[in-house]
């Protein structure tokens, strides 16, 4: 059963009382809260992820509550607690679903060292992945926000999970964040696309989320082998260029893009030079996401990808 | 004992894990946790450290022969380069 | 004693082979214990022990796979740090004795698996520890900034330096030269523990003996720091427990060294929880030996009500409560054995305005 067949009113109830639990990519979650909006924002963002069975576990367990006091009715807050601990400080109460979706990243990053985890957004054709590695105004968002949209598959728009055991990518298949001009380009883009509630005055900005394609959400079970890696850079004005990338620099900025790297010790560095050694890497500067777009189908094209 | 007689090695319970792409060297340290880049003259006289210890006369020498080559430019600092490798803690001198 | 609390999480480190079975909702539990507790890893090596790790589900596997990758992190890092600690002093001829998790890491014992350390602990003579904190801040190492009553708090009364901090590797070195402040009201005194050390295999560094590395551990867990929340030191002693209990004359020696360096309470506070929470086996003539450590019986009831409950990981919010609340007592009685009483009210007041625990205040 999808949270889409569970309806809103069911559903909020049911996260008052004891949380809902579903899955997410690898990770099963219990979430609870008596927050109204929020819960429509999970409602709809999260509308086809499975309901975990009763029997199975929910790793990670996260609650958004609002605090006692008079912090209760005055500039609100909320906190984001995982287990029963507090990690962060307070957001805005009015932010509570992107701060749950920053929690979750860091509840991911912080615990899945199964992986070797890239800060960087992932898609897939053809049994193959693509990673774009973030840096802040890189346009990765924007970037694979479009991509999914034009054949490509998302597999993650924040966190590449790559296994240890085969350096194949893991699909964690979450709700896009999109920024500001991005929200309107992929708006007219793609105009099927099922864009979540719009947050003003964030850390970054005005923030709204992508409602994960749903044939991304039940393919998530199926994890790739990487092909390509991209380090995209958005500049305005700025004409398409496509560089290929030396794998001794590849590697260093990838390790750079990394959460646990230096945790992982010996089987992050394995992990990593595998992936380095099976992928190709490219840099990618861009004024307009058709050109970019156009540019890695054609590199796509070009290196297919090496059949290991 | 001054520097130059001094012999250093990478020590016997340090692990060291290698990758190369053309003339650039990563090499991971199992023990300090830390990954290194080298150029191709660092990463030869590790190399040569990791295998068996040298005097930086020694280490001068030996990488002048698997060179091939008598005349390198990078040997005048090779003091400088063990004196970093030994800070970073990729070699120790020998014990007495 | 009262019955055991009941706790899904001791249950497992009792016996593992309890999980068959087990549901969901149990196995959320013992994440979110062996989490709060930093005993995740510990219970992964213990599952693997007992052959059960492939019988798990798929997913518990991982947690506990990725939690044991992180205690194998910080147990590198603490070898390595002791590494960094012998690189800055090589010169200066100082035997450097390495404790606890630093210890447990270079000798390779069972105790070090699984388990995440914070800080490093290394310990060298008091007449070295002004060359060896001028050698150190040479190479890397700053003082932690603390205001003038805690450094001079530190110097005067502690067993310690306070932390240095090495800023590139972002890790905190806690330089001892005793391993008991000067004001406790348990005297200890630390040549025996040096001239027993023990070289270990393989490292320029030494150990304590088995029977000193216990007793290390009982004085650190029972008298000083905070019993509450120190489940993982009460494993650590059961660890060395089972790793040394099993060489001859080791429970002998273990009693009578507690005799000669005066820690009798500690060790019998250790064997008498550990048994209790963890069926840590103990022959019955040590357990005799030990109770020559016995308290009054009013302070043995105060803390056999106390100590169960500090150690385990509260459930319900009604657990919490009394966590919190035993928390507190043993707070003070923490503070009450290292410094004289005058001393302690100035101290702990100024201390209480920083740490005292607030009670999670939310809806």
């Amino acid at each position: 059963m999808i949270l889409d067949e569970v309806s809103s009113d069911a559903f909020r109830a049911r996260l008052r009382d004891g949380g809902v639990r579903w899955r997410v990519g690898p990770f099963g979650l219990r979430v609870a809260t008596r927050m109204e909006k929020l819960a429509g924002a999970l409602h709809f963002l999260y509308g086809d992820f499975p309901l975990l069975e009763d029997g199975e576990p929910a790793e990670f367990r996260i609650a958004m509550k609002t605090p006692i006091g008079w912090r209760r009715w005055w500039r609100r807050q909320v906190i984001f607690h995982f287990d029963d601990a507090r990690p962060f400080e307070p957001f805005p109460f009015r932010l509570a679903f992107p701060f749950f979706e920053w929690g979750l990243n860091w509840c991911v990053y912080e615990h899945a060292h199964e992986f070797l985890i890239v800060h960087a957004a992932v898609v897939e054709r053809g049994g193959r992945a693509l990673l774009m590695p973030a840096v802040p105004g890189s346009g990765k968002s924007t970037l694979c926000a479009g991509l999914v949209h034009r054949g490509w598959r998302l597999l993650s728009d924040e966190l590449a999970l790559i296994r240890h055991v085969d350096g194949s990518v893991v699909p964690i298949p979450r709700p896009v964040g999109l920024k500001e001009e991005s929200i309107d380009i992929i708006r007219a883009f793609a105009p099927v696309a099922r864009l979540g509630p719009l947050f003003t005055e964030t850390r970054k900005g005005t923030v709204a989320h992508l409602r994960p394609p749903a044939d991304a959400v039940r393919r998530m079970d199926e994890a790739a082998l990487p092909a390509w890696i991209v380090f995209p850079t958005y500049q305005a004005g700025a004409g398409l260029q496509v560089t290929p990338l030396e794998k001794a620099a590849a590697f260093i900025r990838t390790s750079n893009d990394s959460f646990n790297y230096k945790l992982l010790g010996e089987t992050g560095f394995t992990t990593l030079a595998d992936l380095i050694d099976r992928c190709a890497s490219y840099e990618l500067t861009h004024s307009s996401l058709d050109a970019a777009i156009g540019a890695i189908d054609e590199l796509v094209a070009a290196a297919p990808g090496e059949v290991n | 004992m001054t520097g130059r007689e001094r012999s250093w090695r990478v020590p016997v319970r340090t692990r060291l894990l290698w990758r190369s792409y053309e003339e650039h060297f990563i090499v991971y340290n199992c023990a300090s946790g830390q990954t290194h880049y080298l150029n191709l003259l660092a990463a030869m006289a590790l190399q040569q450290m990791e295998e068996r210890p040298a005097t930086i006369d020694e280490l001068g020498q030996r990488i002048r022969v698997q060179a091939g080559v008598d005349d390198i430019a990078g040997l005048a600092q090779l003091p400088a380069l063990v004196a970093q490798l030994d800070e970073l803690g990729l070699i120790a001198p020998t014990p007495p | 004693m009262r019955s055991r609390p009941r706790s899904l999480l001791l249950q497992v480190l009792r016996e593992p082979r309890g999980v068959a079975g087990l549901g969901g909702a149990e196995w959320e539990m013992i994440l979110w214990h062996g989490r709060a507790t930093n005993l995740l890893g510990h219970l992964c090596h213990r599952f693997e022990d007992a052959g059960l790790a492939g019988t798990l589900p798929r997913r518990i596997q991982d947690r506990l796979r990725a939690a044991s990758v992180m205690a194998e992190e910080h147990n590198r890092r603490n070898l390595w740090e002791a590494d960094r600690v012998h690189h800055a002093v090589r010169d200066l001829d100082v035997p450097i004795i390495l404790l606890k998790g630093a210890a447990y890491a270079a000798a390779r014992l069972p105790a070090a698996r699984g388990r995440p350390t914070a800080d490093i602990d290394v310990m060298v003579p008091k007449r070295r520890i002004a060359e060896v904190e001028r050698a150190l801040l040479a190479h890397g190492w700053e003082h932690t900034v603390l205001d003038a009553y805690d450094q001079r708090y530190y110097r005067r009364w502690m067993h310690e330096i306070p932390p240095l901090l090495h800023a590139e590797r972002d890790t905190t070195l806690d330089l001892h030269h005793a391993i008991l402040p000067a004001t406790s009201r348990l005297h200890l005194q630390m040549e025996p523990m040096y001239e027993a050390a023990i070289p270990i295999e393989g490292l320029p560094y030494k150990m304590l003996a088995p029977p000193d590395m216990i007793l290390h551990a009982a004085v650190h867990l029972f008298h000083d720091g905070e019993i509450a929340g120190s489940l993982r030191d009460l494993v650590d002693i059961d660890a060395l427990l089972r790793d040394f209990g099993g060489r001859a004359d080791f429970w002998p020696r273990l009693t009578a060294r507690a005799a000669e360096l005066g820690l009798q309470r500690p060790l019998f506070y250790a064997l008498r929880y550990a048994a209790f929470l963890l069926d840590t086996p103990v022959p019955a003539d040590a357990a005799a030996e030990a109770a020559s450590g016995c308290p009054s019986r009013i302070v043995l009831r105060l803390m056999d009500r106390l100590v169960p409950d500090a150690l385990t990981p509260p459930a319900t919010a009604a657990e919490r409560w009394r966590f919190h609340a035993v928390r507190f007592c043993l707070y003070v009685r923490s503070h009450w054995l290292r410094m004289p009483p005058g001393r302690l009210i100035a101290h702990l007041t100024r201390k209480s305005l920083r740490r005292l625990l607030l009670r999670p205040a939310e809806a």
